[in-house]
Parts: structure tokens; C-alpha cells; sequence
């Protein structure tokens, strides 16, 4: 008994490595699902959270972490704009209770996240959106300064955070989802501008609204939307042969140089000014959606 | 288990019915019902010396209430310190892994719990008691639990649950084996994990919102109640974890649910919810009472007393604590506790009876 048990635990480690390896290896051979140049705009240095943040000192490793644009300071009404009902019953979120019915809220409230695989979107029509959206906002404040000390701060206030959010912010979009990564990757077929990945979907109940000077003195119907609550691979690894450049920009946070490079809320500081993005990387996804890091190179 | 570790138990329980006997035989003595002869005295003395010496040398068994006091402070001494060579495992690693190149990392990745498997056989082999067996056990349990999680790392793998299933066997594999109680439990936790996670699939939600369902766990509780019915013809003691944890996770869903109704799965209003998981936190307490009591599991009987009486006192809480004079609420749940006393006192009086 002794020794088969011995032979039986020594063979599942063998067979459970071998089957993640043979995932790996099937991952990275054959079709590039996407391939794409980020910088670390997109791919930052960030501690995931505060744990990680935490025991810093104590991890060798070095990953970065995928930042998607739709979660930084946004300049539009809503994050996702096209993840309405219809895209949330493709995915298999039963919408049929009447959105009029008293109990509609209690229903959606309910509902627990799905996976699904979304697109995520690199400098594309909606990161030229959201800038065009950031200088309408900056034009309409400066328009607001020249009423008085109080608008003229809020101006400057303004100003700062557009210059950061159009120098340093993320231009990863989600823009599409479905259960079907096939047909996503026919209808966006530019493997080095949309990457199609696994990620965990929700979905919000909005109850409706009477007029007021909010909504134009419209009266806002109930509506569903959905989010996308996770990319399921955000922490994305530096092999050890690739590393040396991310490392430079932590040692340069070491010796005080820069600033905020892992604190996720003040990135890209360099002496109080925010500063160039440091780094870009190539990035391949493979046949289960899984990406690796294939360069890092410095941005000059 | 092995045989030995079932032979053990079956010496120990020897050696401590041969104690009970020799303390009985005095009390007899002393009342005057028995007396043994000077010769038969010092012929039983001599027999049960030398079993106590051949079970001692051969299962290394406590034969005195000092050594089995000794016996448990190692038993917690060797978690804590397994807990702690862990730890100091997994530490070491994330300490160097970034200087390592990534085949040098897989490597060591897998060779850790496969080292680690064969420092087991070589601990049990080498010590009889197994207090290292079960540090080195638990340290080739984490040693998986890190290559899997690392390997998801390092090839940015997307997470599944299909992990806590390998870990579960790997673990109730070394517990089988070597019948490392504190390996089964570690199994038990990650088949537990599992089940609630494969349990929330069902309905469609993304595996890793499993924790967010109460009844996820309730399900697997309930499974993993009813593995202890499979037989064990040698393990012994094995079942009894399976129940206890089955239904420790079952108690303990119904308590979150008697008080979070809207974590239920159920679609009527979250009051509602509770008042059913209220309801039936009762029932189950007091069907686990009785089937305790009918199975002689004194531990069960004990676990749905002990979940009776927090199902009583949290209702007591809500139902009280806000507008009652403190002293009027403790006075009351005092009182409670004395009924409940003469309540499982009239219970014990009658399990003797049937006895």
C-alpha cells in the first residue's frame, strides 16, 4: 500500500506538471491570437494590490500589470458604452424579467459575474474619442475660468489632470465581448490592435429617473449594462532574460529618481513632473488566449 | 494509513484499556468486592508489563498520561512547525526566483514536491511516531501548491479550479498512505474548494465568484458528509473528518445564510431567505443532535449542539440586543443556557438508559 501511494503521489506531480507544460507549450505554438506593442502606459509596474504591494521586498519576480483605459479617469458618461442588454444576453445573463417590473432590481442585483472573452482595444477610434472628449472638457473649463478665482483653480485642477490622463493614461480599451473568441477575432481581424482575452463580466440594474436638469428634463428609462469586471491574466510575467529594463526603472524609484513607479495613484512622477513612459513591450497571445512577454525595449 | 499506523491505534487503545483495568481492579480491591491473590497480582502485573513493553517498543505507544500529554504537545509543536518550514519555503523561493532563468525555475518548481514525497517515505520510514512524516508531508503539500500557482505565474495561465482538485488528491493520497490526519484535512479543505467552485458553476457564474454563494458550500459540506459513509476498512479515524468538516462547512453556511439572506441563490426577498436558513439551521442542528446520539459520534452530537445553541444566541441578538435592558438580555440568555443544560442532561440520562 505504502509503496504504491509513494509511486501514485510522485505520478500525479509528474502528470499534472506535464499538463500544464503541454497547455503552455500548445499556448505558444501555432497561430499568434495577438500580437502588439504596449508601453507602460498600459502595462505598468503597479503593485496588483496591497498585499503584493507589501511583500515587495520579499518577491524577485517582476510582472506588470494590464492596465485597461475604461478603468482610469474617464471623460465620457458611462465605461462601456456598447455592453448594453443585447450584448449581456449573448453572453448568457438572463435579461427576460421586464426591466418595468418592481422586482427587476432585486433580480439583476443577484446576478453573479460570467466569463466571457472581451476585445481590448489599443489607440483606437475609442481612445480618440476619449481624448477629443478630455480637450472639449478642458475648453469648456478654461471658458469657465475667466468667471472668477474659484473656476480659474478648478481650471488648473482640470488642466493637470487632462495633461497627465493624455500623456500617462491607458489607451487599452474594452470595446466588445462574446462567448465566441472566433468570431470576435473575424469581426476585429488586426492582431497588433485588438487583443481578444478571457475576462469576467457583471451586470448593473440602472433604475430609471424622473426629469431634471440632469438628464435634459428627460425622463431616463430602466436600463441593464454590463462591465467587465476582470481581465482574468492582468498580472503578466517578465521572464528573467527580459527583465532588465523594468528592473532599471525600480532601482531608479530606489535611488529616488522617479516616483510612484509601483504605487498604483501617482504614476509617472519625476521630480514632481509627470514624466515620458519608460518602457514598451511586445506582447504575443497564443491559442488559449494566454499572452507572454516577447521584448522589452526602451523608450528613448 | 499503513498498517502500522492502524496497529498503532489498536496498541494504543490496548495500553489504555489495560490502565483503566488496573484502575478498576484497585477501586475493587478497596470496596472489598475483589482480591486478587499476592500471586495472581504479580502474575497479571507481569503479563501487562510485558505487553505495555512489547506495544511500546514495537508502535512506540504513550503508556503513561505524561507521555500522552507530551504526545499532543509534539503533535501541535510539528504543525507549527510544518506551518513554518512552509512558509519559509515558499519565501525562499519568491526571495530568488527573479534571478533564476525560467527552465531553472520550472525545474525547481517540480522537483520541490517530488523531493519533498520521497522525504516523506524516507521520515516514516526512519521514525515510527511520524511527527516528521507529517512536517515533511506538509511541506510537499505547499511545495505543489507553490509549483502550480508559480507555473500559472511565470506562463500567465488563467486561473482554474481544476487546481484545488490535484492538490486534493495529492494530499489525501499522502494522507492515505502514510494516515497523515493533517494531510487529510488540507485534502479535505481542497476538495472542498473544488466542489463549491465546480457547485457555482452550474449556474453559469464565473468559478471564482464561488465564495460569494453560501449554498456552493453547503452542497459540497453535504457531499463530503456523505464520503464518510464509504467504509474504511483500516482507517479508522478517517471518516470522522469527512463529517466533521462536511458539516462543519454545512453549519456554517446556514449561520451566514440565517443572517445574509441576500447571498442566497433563492429568488424571494433576502428576509424571507433567512427565515428559512433560520428555520432549518434548527432542524439540521437537531437531526445531527439525534443522529449523533443514535451513531454514538460524541464529536457530531457536540457540533450541532455547540451550532444550536450560536443558531439560539444570534437570534436572541437580533431579536433583542437593540431594545432590551442589557441585563435583562444576559439574565435571559443565561437562563436559556440553563434550560438548555437540563434539557441535554434529561438527554444524557436517557442515552444511558438505552445503554
Amino acid at each position: 500500500m505504502k509503496k504504491y501511494g509513494l509511486i501514485a503521489s510522485i505520478i500525479l506531480l509528474i502528470l499534472v506538471n506535464a499538463f500544464v507544460l503541454s497547455g503552455v507549450y500548445y499556448n505558444r505554438s501555432g497561430n499568434t491570437e495577438a500580437y502588439i506593442e504596449l508601453t507602460e502606459r498600459e502595462l505598468a509596474l503597479e503593485s496588483f494590490d496591497f498585499f503584493s504591494y507589501a511583500l515587495d521586498k520579499e518577491n524577485s519576480g517582476i510582472s506588470l500589470h494590464l492596465k485597461m483605459g475604461n478603468d482610469s479617469y474617464d471623460f465620457s458618461s458611462h465605461k462601456y458604452d456598447w455592453f448594453d442588454q443585447k450584448k449581456l444576453e449573448e453572453i448568457g445573463f438572463n435579461c427576460s424579467k421586464p426591466l418595468s417590473d418592481p422586482k427587476a432590481k432585486f433580480y439583476y442585483h443577484k446576478m453573479l459575474s460570467r466569463k466571457t472573452y472581451v476585445v481590448l482595444e489599443y489607440e483606437g477610434k475609442t481612445w480618440e474619442e476619449k481624448k477629443s472628449a478630455a480637450e472639449t472638457k478642458l475648453k469648456k473649463a478654461a471658458q469657465e475660468a475667466q468667471q472668477g478665482k474659484e473656476a480659474k483653480k478648478e481650471y488648473e485642477e482640470t488642466k493637470d489632470r487632462i495633461a497627465r490622463y493624455l500623456k500617462t493614461g491607458s489607451r487599452l480599451f474594452a470595446v466588445d465581448a462574446s462567448n465566441d473568441p472566433v468570431s470576435l477575432r473575424k469581426k476585429y481581424p488586426d492582431v497588433s490592435q485588438y487583443i481578444i482575452t478571457p475576462a469576467e463580466v457583471t451586470i448593473h440594474f440602472q433604475e430609471g429617473s424622473e426629469p431634471s436638469e440632469c438628464n435634459n428634463n428627460k425622463k431616463t428609462p430602466p436600463s441593464l449594462s454590463g462591465d467587465v469586471q476582470e481581465v482574468l491574466v492582468r498580472e503578466i510575467h517578465v521572464p528573467p532574460e527580459k527583465r532588465q529594463i523594468p528592473e532599471n526603472l525600480l532601482k531608479k524609484e530606489k535611488k529616488g529618481d522617479l516616483e510612484g513607479v509601483r504605487f498604483t495613484g501617482l504614476p509617472f512622477y519625476k521630480n514632481g513632473k509627470i514624466r515620458d513612459p519608460y518602457y514598451k513591450i511586445i506582447l504575443k497571445y497564443g491559442n488559449r488566449y494566454e499572452p507572454w512577454v516577447v521584448d522589452v525595449k526602451r523608450i528613448l | 494509513m499503513n498498517d502500522h499506523q492502524m496497529q498503532k491505534e489498536q496498541a494504543q487503545k490496548r495500553v489504555d484499556r489495560i490502565f483503566s483495568f488496573r484502575d478498576e481492579l484497585v477501586s475493587l480491591e478497596q470496596t472489598g468486592v475483589l482480591t486478587l491473590s499476592e500471586d495472581q497480582k504479580k502474575q497479571l502485573t507481569t503479563y501487562h508489563d510485558d505487553i505495555l513493553r512489547t506495544l511500546a517498543s514495537q508502535f512506540d505507544v504513550d503508556t503513561s498520561s505524561v507521555q500522552k500529554q507530551l504526545s499532543w504537545g509534539m503533535r501541535i509543536i510539528s504543525f507549527l512547525g510544518a506551518a513554518a518550514i512552509s512558509a519559509a519555503v515558499f519565501f525562499f523561493f519568491y526571495r530568488y526566483w527573479g534571478l533564476l532563468t525560467t527552465p531553472w525555475q520550472v525545474a525547481i518548481l517540480i522537483a520541490g514536491p517530488v523531493l519533498a514525497t520521497l522525504g516523506v517515505e524516507f521520515s516514516a520510514r526512519k521514525e515510527k511516531t511520524l511527527y516528521f512524516a507529517t512536517i515533511v508531508g506538509l511541506v510537499a503539500f505547499a511545495s505543489f501548491i507553490l509549483n502550480l500557482s508559480v507555473l500559472g505565474k511565470i506562463f500567465n495561465i488563467t486561473p482554474s479550479p481544476n487546481a484545488f482538485l490535484a492538490w486534493a488528491v495529492f494530499a489525501l493520497i499522502l494522507a492515505y498512505t502514510y494516515g497523515l490526519k493533517i494531510l487529510q484535512i488540507a485534502g479535505i479543505l481542497c476538495l472542498m474548494s473544488y466542489l463549491s467552485a465546480e457547485v457555482g458553476t452550474w449556474s453559469g457564474c464565473y468559478w471564482l465568484s464561488f465564495g460569494e454563494r453560501p449554498e456552493n458550500f453547503l452542497i459540497s459540506g453535504i457531499l463530503l458528509f456523505s464520503i464518510s459513509f464509504i467504509p474504511h476498512r483500516k482507517l479508522y479515524d478517517f471518516p470522522f473528518m469527512y463529517r466533521f468538516f462536511g458539516l462543519l462547512a454545512v453549519f456554517i453556511s446556514i449561520l451566514i445564510l440565517a443572517d445574509w439572506g441576500q447571498l442566497s441563490y433563492i429568488m424571494i426577498p433576502a428576509e424571507q431567505v433567512e427565515h428559512i436558513y433560520q428555520i432549518s439551521g434548527f432542524i439540521v442542528a437537531g437531526l445531527v443532535i439525534w443522529f449523533g446520539i443514535r451513531k454514538q459520534w460524541p464529536t457530531i452530537t457536540n457540533l450541532g449542539a455547540t451550532f444550536f445553541a450560536i443558531y439560539l444566541y444570534t437570534k436572541f441578538y437580533d431579536w433583542w440586543w437593540e431594545w432590551m435592558p442589557k441585563y435583562l438580555f444576559f439574565l435571559i440568555i443565561g437562563l436559556v443556557a440553563v434550560f438548555l443544560l437540563l434539557l441535554f442532561k434529561r438527554l444524557r440520562k436517557y442515552t444511558e438508559v438505552k445503554t
